[in-house]
């Protein structure tokens, strides 16, 4: 989800902008011009899907993708997280500007987790699908996690919202897990080209 | 190609006035106010003066030819969030009502509503590729600018691919629902937007390196930064600071 601003005090402000620019920063270094379209390709993706929904009871969830950017990009995950964040809140108005630092944080930490976690699954050649899957919803759990722990240490009367955005990512977790799996395992049928980087093996 | 986008962002942004003094306003000038003026904003404390900043944005929206129909639609994007967030803290602490928590949710709701009206100031006044074109003057990495306008123009290819696709999967009777179904459609779906759009880039890519390409996106001049610029974000700025100092001294 898309903090608004106002929702962090100052110093919350400041250290969540300077720790998502350092995560940026790191992600722009050394940047090989052929990489520019995938990462494109993939904050594009990021802020397409994020705004499709799918039911979960009475309610809708809409995908969070850190699991699947942290696949595609690695380490250039947080660049695609912010530029993706940035459009958002440029064409929709979604989430805020003294916000975006935590916005960022709380998917591309999860993003850059997912990943190693995904390259050590496929060095012990690990089904695609349930790796893949097992890393969306990781991501998410992240996700929540570090929201919810700055949300708790900015001001104690969010305790009540700390519950609600809990519970309520619960079928996002299984939903993404779910999606991820089936998307990357599509992919590598497909196009095994496009997960080079992880040598998988041929999975039958 | 940006004129292409232009098009398209037109029907995403509201149709303003494009005489009015924010929009004579240069790009630079207003993303760096724009951007200072919510961080400064959000750091205040006091309701009665956030009030008086949430009223005065909402005139600088209005005076920028916004109507108060599309003004009323856009906030209201704004209200589950609103509500979401604030409810949970008034309620929280039980009956009577806790003085602190409803000033913790007014607070948020002003806050809120003073970052959309100043995104409201800076996205509604120019077209997105013209603040994008005047940022890469503005020392950002050139990698990152690229990275902004190929992903702007992919954004549009990526929606337009997903449209057809959904259309594709009504035209088959397809209903989403909770089940492995929906969610193998869903999954090939997304699966083979991102196979055609890696394609899509692929030769978008190509053809670029072979137009001399070299990581940084041609851009035209940005408009000259007049005096009358500078007085604005001047004005708007010290205005600001001038309110958290008195803040700080009378309010809080």
């Amino acid at each position: 989800m898309h903090l608004a601003d106002g929702v962090l005090n100052t110093p919350a402000v400041v250290a969540t902008s300077v720790a998502a620019g350092a995560l940026i920063i790191n992600s722009i270094r050394n940047i090989d011009n052929e990489e520019i379209p995938k990462i494109s390709i993939m904050a594009a993706a990021f802020f397409v899907f994020g705004l499709m929904s799918y039911p979960a009871g009475p309610s809708t969830v809409h995908p969070l993708l850190g699991g699947l950017l942290g696949i595609m990009l690695g380490w250039r995950s947080p660049l695609a997280v912010f530029i993706g964040l940035l459009l958002h809140a440029a064409i929709f108005q979604h989430g805020g500007f003294t916000t975006i630092g935590i916005n960022t944080l709380i998917v591309a930490i999860p993003a850059i987790i997912g990943h190693l976690f995904f390259k050590s699954a496929m060095k012990k050649d690990r089904s695609i699908s349930i790796s893949a899957g097992i890393t969306a919803a990781l991501s998410v759990a992240l996700t929540v996690v570090i929201l919810l722990t700055v949300l708790a240490m900015v001001n104690e009367n969010y305790k009540e919202i700390i519950y609600i955005l809990g519970i309520g990512h619960i079928p996002l977790l299984i939903a993404e897990g779910v999606l991820t799996g089936i998307v990357v395992k599509f992919l590598n049928d497909t196009r095994p080209e496009i997960l080079s980087q992880y040598n998988i093996k041929k999975q039958v | 190609m940006l004129e292409d986008q232009a098009s398209l962002l037109d029907k995403t942004l509201p149709q303003i006035d494009k005489n009015s003094w924010i929009h004579k306003w240069e790009s630079r000038c207003k993303a760096v106010t724009c951007v200072l003026s919510i961080f400064l904003i959000a750091s205040m404390e006091s309701p009665i003066l956030l009030m008086g900043i949430y009223l005065t944005l909402l005139v600088m929206v209005l005076s920028m030819g916004l109507s108060v129909r599309e003004l009323i639609r856009r906030t209201a994007h704004l209200l589950p969030f609103i509500i979401l967030m604030a409810l949970p803290i008034i309620l929280g602490g039980g009956f009577p009502l806790k003085r602190d928590r409803i000033l913790l949710a007014t607070l948020l709701a002003l806050k809120s509503l003073s970052g959309l009206y100043i995104m409201f100031i800076l996205f509604f006044s120019q077209s997105i590729p013209k603040l994008l074109n005047a940022l890469s003057y503005m020392k950002i990495p050139d990698v990152f600018m690229s990275i902004m306008f190929l992903t702007l123009r992919y954004i549009f290819i990526l929606g337009e691919k997903l449209r057809n696709m959904y259309k594709a999967l009504i035209s088959r009777l397809f209903k989403p629902a909770l089940d492995r179904k929906t969610f193998n459609a869903m999954g090939g779906v997304v699966g083979g937007i991102l196979i055609k759009s890696f394609d899509t880039s692929d030769i978008v890519y190509k053809a670029m390196i072979s137009r001399g390409f070299n990581g940084k996106m041609p851009v035209s001049k940005p408009e000259e930064i007049k005096l009358s610029d500078l007085l604005k974000s001047g004005i708007i700025l010290i205005v600001i600071i001038f309110i958290l100092i008195l803040e700080r001294r009378w309010f809080v």
